[in-house]
């Protein structure tokens, strides 16, 4: 254990902790159930504490995954001993072969179970969906609240709420992580697809402009996305779908922010710097995904995104076929701002009089939150034409209506944009 | 070249509200330091919290450590330097002092 390694060495590491702590959450609430949460983080912060002031003085061990595990198995096993005489653990772990029985949960199968049976109870109906994504990074994820908060641009106080009801329902609805799950795969395996999407989402949007935690974000959902594809059935092709989509959108991520923490659109992106390794991985997921009972919004949104990664430049991507995506996927699911990005494709594909067109008739359907981008696109199809006083017009609704920094930036942008043209013509 | 003893005062919940990723990022920035020490790094040891001391000629046992703050050692590095100044100078950049911990240096006795 004292093979000292060096720093770089450690960074082979990254997210070690987050990950070992999603594990140990799961094997222990399996055991200790909901309403022992306190006792549960105790036993992963101590474990955590201990690697911390070792490894901070005799450096990373050979094996930290293996180093964390054995440790936080002794401070499990002393906890059980101290409570041998309480009921409910008792016939589990009684008598004399409770090392041995420690071991089995912390067997390679039986943990990533454990941290399924997690994953399907955070993502319970009975709460509603923040609350969801909530306990899922904080259980599955070991995010602390002040994390949570940020990630989510909530106040720590709120998220300590959230989770402390969230918590509480479940304790009340009692329910056995130990209980055979194949009937609640089934029921609920597509709320667990939406939890890992809103993650994504929320990591993938750059509304907080901490790249930081996007990419924190992207890569727990990309985590757990591989955790749910795991699992055989009906509905595996359609977690293929969702990995692969993740795995598109991450591999753009080194090209979507300027040395000025700016955004950079798709259109003038350097597309040398995409990640090739995560768009391959994508792309031999999306062709796992194709053996599915029905097309879902996953498999058409990793569909277009997979058009974009294989397109060589902007203007020779396959509008087309994106555009074709995009009607589908207005189909299966109203979703306004899909209807946008269909608008957008239809412009791009066909010209702007039918992305205009497009605009025209969902116009009555955009809430307010997304209006900004509903004026952007008008005006980027004015740009295309170049009737650049209008753009500019609609631009500036756009910049009046948008909330975040970072958009208003990027439309501030495209408003000076419009005035050069505009000199230009003069 | 002489050996300095690093003798680090933390507080006893300094560390509560860390998350996981927090605690791996402050691994990283003591092999950072360390690796920045080269030669001079000699050894360590990491002290657990809990203590009992044993006090004057009645050896009379108490629990918990033997100053009377919130502080206490949490643990050691020996390094080795030229002075007492340059081993001052080197214990600048421990991060456990960015939290707020504190740590003395001493030169250790050579018989």
């Amino acid at each position: 254990m004292d093979t000292k390694l060096t720093y770089s060495d450690s960074k082979n590491i990254e997210h070690l902790f987050r990950q070992q702590s999603g594990k140990m959450f799961s094997i222990l609430i399996r055991l200790f159930g909901f309403d022992n949460s306190t006792l549960i983080e105790d036993i992963i912060q101590e474990t955590f504490l201990a690697a911390m002031k070792t490894w901070s003085v005799k450096g990373v061990p050979e094996q930290p995954e293996a180093w964390l595990m054995q440790v936080s198995k002794n401070k499990l096993i002393n906890e059980l001993k101290k409570r041998s005489n309480r009921t409910r653990l008792n016939e589990q772990f009684a008598g004399e072969k409770l090392e041995e029985k420690v071991d089995e949960l912390f067997l390679d199968k039986e943990i990533k179970d454990s941290q399924l049976r997690a994953l399907f109870a955070c993502c319970n109906p009975f709460l509603n969906k923040k609350e969801q994504i909530m306990l899922t990074l904080k259980i599955l994820s070991g995010f602390n609240n002040s994390e949570i908060a940020n990630a989510l641009l909530s106040s720590s106080d709120a998220v300590k709420k959230a989770i402390y009801r969230a918590k509480k329902s479940l304790q009340e609805q009692d329910i056995d992580l130990n209980a055979p799950f194949i009937h609640e795969i089934n029921d609920r395996i597509d709320t667990v697809h939406t939890i890992i999407y809103l993650i994504f989402n929320e990591g993938y949007k750059q509304t907080s402009g901490n790249s930081v935690i996007n990419k924190d974000l992207c890569f727990e959902a990309s985590r757990l996305a591989v955790l749910v594809s795991s699992i055989d059935g009906d509905h595996q092709p359609e977690s293929y779908a969702l990995l692969a989509l993740i795995y598109f959108s991450m591999a753009r991520f080194p090209a979507r922010i300027n040395a000025n923490g700016e955004m950079i659109e798709l259109e003038t992106q350097d597309r040398s710097l995409w990640n090739k390794e995560m768009i391959y991985a994508g792309t031999s997921l999306l062709a796992k995904s194709r053996n599915a009972k029905r097309i879902s919004a996953y498999h058409l949104e990793a569909t277009i995104s997979s058009i974009h990664c294989m397109a060589k430049s902007f203007e020779t991507t396959d509008w087309e076929s994106i555009t074709i995506c995009y009607q589908k996927l207005t189909a299966i699911d109203d979703n306004p701002i899909a209807q946008i990005n269909y608008a957008i494709a239809l412009s791009k594909w066909k010209d702007s009089e039918a992305g205009l067109k497009k605009l025209d008739e969902i116009e009555e359907s955009i809430s307010k939150p997304i209006k900004h981008l509903f004026y952007a696109a008008k005006a980027s199809m004015f740009y295309q034409n170049k009737t650049f006083e209008l753009a500019k017009s609609y631009y500036q609704v756009a910049y009046d209506l948008s909330k975040h920094e970072m958009d208003k930036k990027f439309i501030s942008k495209k408003i000076q944009m419009c005035d050069r043209e505009s000199l230009k013509m003069n | 070249m002489k050996k300095y003893m690093l003798i680090l005062f933390e507080e006893e919940n300094m560390y509560t509200d860390f998350s996981p990723e927090e605690m791996q990022k402050e691994i990283g920035e003591h092999m950072k330091w360390i690796e920045t020490l080269g030669d001079h790094y000699d050894s360590g040891e990491p002290l657990m919290p809990h203590a009992k001391s044993v006090k004057g000629k009645d050896k009379v046992v108490t629990d918990g450590p033997y100053i009377e703050s919130k502080e206490l050692v949490s643990g050691f590095y020996i390094l080795n330097a030229e002075s007492l100044d340059e081993a001052t100078e080197l214990s600048k950049g421990c991060p456990v002092l960015r939290l707020g911990g504190n740590i003395e240096v001493r030169e250790v006795m050579k018989m």
